[in-house]
């Protein structure tokens, strides 16, 4: 009786959420796999059984799209890691001048929209009125076509990835590296253990939590990435950097093309998870 | 799962906007949802005042995000609360069994019946505000390069003569590229018309193709981009056109009589003109702009069409045009424009001398959204970008977009 009045509470404590939880998360992700077996076109919709999927597997631009994804965040999150914990390791280093206001320019990112962002970084790499093109051209070096140039514009969109991932990331691992406990450092230089060496054996294991945390996070912010590389590059130039995402958008919102697009969120969802799972097991093999 | 929320969180911000607005559209208020009205000088709210002052009416403007314009409207039929009135570009079939026939009011102003929108002979839509592409050159690069374009429709150039023009402008000048185009498949139809394209049409069979002449325009627009006469960053990766024309080092930018206003008013540092659109085998230009459509069912059809015949009344849609800058679809309408009057007769005689292409696939897509699920959206204009990244070549661009056509429109 009293364990059932218990889980009572629980249930009305954790109520709002849950009804939130099954109308706005459970509900549409369930519409989306109904939808996902039909041709939805946003009007109507007859169940097509796997179609989707056959054609999906059989379509080269969705390949396209999930290569650049993977490519995106398999270079674009270890470029996010190691440049967060360099800037911690710097903010918490007690050789550091002026701590306080390079904090707030490096978390300054976190506190605009990516569609700013993209907007600003749009901006500064303009090929015609670009700043950086500006300042290349007045050193009498050519300028380069950033957003017209696959590579170049990639090469952009890492560069503000890393900007914006940082911000946050920055947060966690700070909070982490002033947690360890300073005896360990001591105990290191009694023993005559250089920087390297205490970063290696020290701060590194003590941070493997956090790590597995920010690789996580940038993981799934990578690869569902959309307000930036809509505002950035808008998928160009062509489709060379078009992800998973905004081929998602594309199919579903200008071809309204629904139900070939919700198949297209599965196959995502399904990556995600996989990915999930796979750092989940390698976390506890860690712990152990 | 993101979207998914975002998604349904905005279902529900409609769902409760339009419960909201149930109490109020009744007793021949009549709500007219239009977007971009305060940038094009307050044009329809004047108008809707104007007439309310004089006909003790409830006309009610309501601005709405032209992004957001369709899907708005879409939800509010399907909550069985649709607006009385509205101007949009985008369509939807759910609207189809819900539509008044204006056919009657439109006959009866003269309105230009090339432009309405029939479907299964019941107009379902009037033009209200005519656009139409056409060319702006910086008169002082052209000037001070010593180089001449057509001044009157006697000597129009063609592209050939255009394209060595525009060279000849760069090579004399500090400006950076000859000629820039929007990022649109609306413009570059009309370049296609111009070389003899017939746009993308069904044959007997309900297929859809294109003829040779659109594939030799394709090719032509291809070489203009690779040669850097137009500046590639443009269609491969949306730079603005406009404010590369704007920033006095483009010899040409093709657009349309919407920017008249606003360069009239911003450009300061150079002078600027339109002129006559080259051509290689026919005239044409292409015709947009918006349509009005009225609901049925919102109880408020009368008023509703007495609202709209007095739109549409010859000195009312003059008055319209010249406040907005609009081209006029009533005929033998005239307008003084409050702005770069010559430009606007430049814009009429390219209409009046364009070939019937320049209307049909503006009129006939337009129909197709309200009869149609897909959306032949941007297929053109994403398969030329990919011919112009070297994904693709011309040829199976136009079969993508000859195929994705079939499968939209192909059946009906």
């Amino acid at each position: 009786m009293i364990k059932n009045q218990k889980a009572l509470w629980a249930l009305a404590f954790i109520g709002t959420n849950l009804i939130l939880f099954i109308i706005f998360f459970l509900g549409p992700a369930l519409l989306g796999l109904y939808y996902s077996f039909t041709d939805y076109s946003g009007i109507s919709a007859s169940f097509i059984g796997l179609n989707n999927y056959i054609q999906l597997f059989q379509d080269g631009s969705f390949y396209g799209a999930l290569f650049r994804t993977i490519v995106y965040a398999g270079i674009g999150v270890p470029l996010i890691y190691c440049v967060s914990l360099g800037v911690s390791l710097l903010l918490t280093s007690y050789k550091t001048r002026g701590k306080g206001l390079a904090k707030i320019a490096f978390f300054f990112p976190w506190l605009i929209s990516p569609i700013i962002a993209g907007v600003i970084w749009r901006w500064l790499f303009g090929e015609s009125f670009g700043f950086v093109n500006f300042i290349l051209e007045n050193l009498g070096l050519s300028t380069v076509s950033w957003f017209s140039n696959g590579i170049m514009a990639f090469a952009v969109l890492f560069f503000a990835s890393v900007w914006i991932g940082t911000a946050f990331n920055m947060l966690l691992f700070m909070s982490a590296l002033v947690n360890i406990p300073g005896t360990y450092y001591d105990a290191a230089k009694i023993d005559g253990a250089n920087t390297i060496q205490k970063f290696w054996h020290i701060t590194l294991p003590a941070l493997r939590p956090t790590s597995f945390m920010v690789i996580l996070l940038s993981v799934f912010n990578l690869m569902k990435e959309f307000p930036l590389v809509q505002s950035l590059t808008n998928g160009g130039p062509g489709s060379d950097t078009t992800l998973l995402v905004q081929y998602i958008y594309e199919t579903g919102f200008n071809k309204l093309d629904i139900g070939y697009a919700s198949a297209a969120s599965m196959i995502l969802f399904v990556l995600l998870l996989v990915f999930s799972l796979l750092q989940l097991r390698s976390e506890k093999r860690w712990q152990n | 799962m993101k979207k998914g929320i975002g998604l349904a969180a905005l279902l529900l911000i409609v769902f409760l906007t339009a419960c909201g607005n149930s109490g109020s559209s009744s007793d021949n208020s009549i709500e007219f949802l239009v977007s971009g009205d305060s940038v094009e000088g307050n044009a329809i709210s004047t108008m809707a005042k104007k007439y309310n002052e004089e006909n003790d009416a409830n006309v009610k403007v309501v601005d709405v995000p032209y992004e957001d314009m369709a899907t708005r409207v879409t939800n509010m039929v399907r909550d069985g609360n649709p607006p009385e009135l509205i101007r949009t570009t985008k369509f939807s079939p759910l609207w189809q069994d819900q539509l008044l026939n204006l056919g009657e009011i439109g006959k009866e102003r003269n309105v230009d019946e090339s432009l309405f929108i029939k479907v299964e002979n019941e107009v379902k839509a009037l033009p209200l505000d005519l656009t139409a592409v056409g060319m702006f050159v910086n008169k002082d690069l052209f000037e001070e390069a010593g180089v001449e374009y057509p001044t009157s429709e006697d000597d129009i150039w063609t592209w050939e003569k255009f394209t060595s023009s525009v060279k000849k402008v760069t090579e004399n000048t500090n400006a950076e590229y000859g000629f820039v185009m929007d990022q649109s498949e609306h413009r570059l139809l009309t370049m296609l018309y111009q070389f003899g394209s017939e746009g993308i049409r069904p044959n007997g069979n309900g297929e859809y193709q294109v003829n040779q002449e659109t594939n030799e325009g394709i090719e032509f627009f291809t070489q203009l981009n690779n040669e850097g006469v137009m500046p590639k960053n443009v269609w491969t990766s949306g730079a603005n056109a406009a404010s590369l024309f704007k920033s006095g080092r483009v010899a040409a930018y093709m657009s349309g009589n919407w920017q008249l206003q606003d360069f009239s008013e911003n450009i300061t540092n150079f002078e600027w003109a339109s002129v006559y659109m080259p051509k290689e085998d026919t005239r044409a230009t292409n015709l947009g702009g918006n349509y009005i459509v009225a609901f049925d069912g919102t109880g408020n059809e009368k008023a509703t069409n007495n609202f709209i015949s007095w739109l549409y009344k010859k000195e009312n849609h003059e008055q319209m045009s010249r406040i907005g800058g609009y081209l006029p679809v009533v005929e033998n309408a005239e307008v003084n424009y409050q702005f770069a009057q010559e430009s606007f007769e430049i814009y009429q005689n390219e209409i009046d001398a364009s070939a019937e292409v320049s209307s049909y696939m503006q009129t006939e897509i337009v129909a197709k959204q309200l009869i149609a699920e897909e959306s032949t959206n941007n297929v053109l204009r994403e398969e030329v970008i990919g011919v112009l990244n070297n994904d693709k070549s011309i040829e199976e661009a136009l079969n993508n977009t000859t195929d994705a056509y079939t499968e939209a429109y192909g059946n009906n």
